[in-house]
């Protein structure tokens, strides 16, 4: 709190001591009880298609695990949204939790690719693929039994048809061709957001672009695809190791001719600025990337 | 009252006694009290009526009580000769205009409040047309930066910045008079603009923190989610200390700025601790949008 200055000595006093009675005499207030009836999950999902829908957790194909819906339409990965400090008003009430989850559509052919790269070989019937060795695990099988997701693993795998049993063998070509489409619809509705200067180097847009894409491949085959894509490194600029290096008299010279740095006087009217400003966003933040 | 403060003013301020040569005094009421507003007043008189003025008893408002007072101010405001020897304008800052100030960002002090509103009444009178000649004000903050800041605006004009001014000058007095009266009525016959807002039987006291009945209606009135009405300067270590104790907890975003120790639950945030149970480590395409992946709903 930002410091008084008082008329008289006498007041601030007097003050002082009804604070501390205050401390001594206020209890904290006693609280509603809360309604366990009105606790709300808000979602945002595509309309209509939440009936028959299965929430269930498998593998991230990145790393660890997650949370998923799976119904006849639709396959989304769900996504929780909030910065901390948010809750809802909802008819006279709050909902204290303000998280949104939006269930985002999530291509299965992804979640799939490392059970297939696992029965690379031979052609096994979908139910012995698509498997877990860990119970936690086990709800991929769930994905066997849906047409939807059957017909799209055709993109990256072979399929053989024996006495009314399908079988499925992954082919590394198919499924690095259909990485690359993938990858250039990603670039295509990234660039719509994308900085000026990433516009500029294709290699840079690239490897934004890659970036994200890397979050639906494990690392191994975020490596295969990278090579396959031909993602360029940055190119580092002279990494001479200093450290080893014994100072020559040139370079002596060169660090002599360097103007010492002045830090500009900071002016009054900037200092006043900045405190003025502590705290609120860079103006930048108000023109990020559209949510 | 809330955010806006207007200048108020007495019949005969504006064009007062056509251009007579005058001496305008500055005095407030209220600064430090937790209830109510706090009042700043200007008053004005001919130079060369000093006696009139002291025979209308204004001499030294301490002495005075609130009978008296009042009866000064009533004739102020009614009597015709009275309006012709002193006329006199007010500001009134409400508590919520008072604690906003005091909690803005870029400090605003309460010195810089006071100074701010007796320069709005010497510009009032100035543009009203007042022939002021001398500027008799009491000291609010360090005296010589005050009067140097006066006598900056105001080139040309007598400025005398002293303590116990009104001891020392009648016209001092007068505003005084007028600032302490207008105050006192205000808290007294205070509407309040929230519903059912407790007040105890002994109502509000006089504002003042040592004032039992004062501290009663605080800890009475305060709402656990709300803090308190808008008679209360919440900016005061009394009120504030109130809010601590019996509201809510609350965490504001510039606590973690400002290096506050933070108590934050944030409900549906846990991370298992199997590590088989973790979500990936996203882009920061998502991070920047606060979103993740979840194992629980």
């Amino acid at each position: 709190m930002p410091p008084k200055t008082r008329k008289t000595k006498k007041e601030d006093v007097e003050e002082e001591e009804a604070v501390e009675e205050i401390l001594e005499e206020t209890k904290p207030a006693k609280l509603p009880e809360s309604d366990e009836s009105y606790d709300r999950k808000i979602v945002v999902a595509k309309t209509g298609t939440l009936p028959n829908s299965r929430i269930i957790k498998l593998r991230h194909p990145k790393e660890g695990c997650a949370l998923f819906r799976l119904s006849d339409t639709c396959f989304d990965e769900i996504i929780a949204v909030n910065d901390g400090h948010r809750s809802f008003f909802h008819g006279e009430s709050v909902i204290e939790n303000g998280t949104i989850h939006l269930f985002s559509p999530f291509n299965p052919v992804f979640i799939c690719l490392p059970y297939l790269q696992k029965t690379s070989q031979k052609f096994v019937e979908i139910e012995e693929i698509l498997v877990d060795e860990q119970q936690q695990f086990e709800a991929i099988k769930e994905l066997a039994g849906n047409e939807k997701i059957l017909k799209a693993l055709e993109q990256v795998a072979d399929v053989k048809d024996l006495l009314d049993v399908k079988l499925f063998r992954l082919n590394e070509q198919k499924m690095l061709e259909w990485m690359k489409t993938k990858f250039e619809a990603l670039k295509q509705e990234l660039q719509k957001d994308a900085h000026k200067s990433l516009l500029d180097c294709p290699e840079a847009l690239d490897r934004h672009v890659f970036s994200f894409f890397s979050d639906f491949l494990s690392p191994e085959l975020a490596l295969q695809v990278k090579s396959h894509l031909n993602i360029q490194d940055p190119v580092a600029t002279e990494n001479v190791d200093m450290s080893m290096k014994r100072k020559s008299e040139f370079d002596k010279e060169f660090e002599m001719e360097k103007p010492a740095v002045k830090k500009p006087k900071e002016s009054i009217q900037a200092k006043k600025l900045q405190v003025a400003a502590k705290g609120t966003k860079s103006i930048s933040a108000f023109f990020g990337k559209k949510n | 009252m809330s955010l806006k403060c207007e200048t108020e003013r007495s019949k005969t301020w504006k064009d007062f006694g056509d251009g007579v040569p005058c001496v305008l005094g500055i005095d407030e009421a209220g600064r430090g009290p937790v209830l109510g507003p706090m009042v700043y007043a200007a008053a004005i008189s001919p130079l060369d009526q000093n006696d009139e003025l002291k025979a209308l008893g204004v001499d030294d408002s301490k002495a005075l009580n609130e009978a008296k007072r009042e009866e000064i101010f009533e004739k102020m405001n009614n009597d015709e000769e009275i309006q012709q020897l002193v006329a006199y304008a007010l500001r009134a800052l409400s508590p919520e205009l008072i604690s906003s100030s005091m909690l803005k960002r870029q400090k605003y002090s309460l010195n810089e409040v006071s100074h701010d509103a007796a320069i709005a009444l010497i510009r009032d009178a100035l543009n009203c047309n007042v022939n002021v000649v001398e500027i008799k004000v009491d000291t609010v903050g360090p005296k010589a930066t005050y009067q140097a800041k006066l006598e900056k605006l105001f080139p040309g004009i007598s400025i005398c910045v002293t303590e116990k001014a009104d001891s020392l000058f009648p016209i001092v007095s007068a505003a005084s008079i007028a600032a302490k009266v207008t105050r006192d009525h205000r808290l007294k016959h205070w509407e309040f603009k929230e519903k059912n807002v407790k007040v105890p039987d002994a109502g509000f006291g006089s504002g003042y923190p040592g004032d039992p009945n004062t501290k009663k209606f605080l800890q009475l009135s305060v709402n656990p989610v709300f803090g308190f009405c808008s008679l209360v300067r919440s900016s005061w270590k009394t009120a504030s200390t109130i809010v601590e104790k019996r509201c809510v907890p609350g965490y504001w975003e510039d606590d973690e700025e400002e290096g506050k120790p933070q108590n934050k639950k944030m409900s549906g945030w846990l991370q298992p601790k199997n590590a088989e149970e973790k979500v990936p480590k996203r882009n920061v395409y998502f991070k920047e949008r606060s979103m993740r992946n979840v194992v629980s709903l």
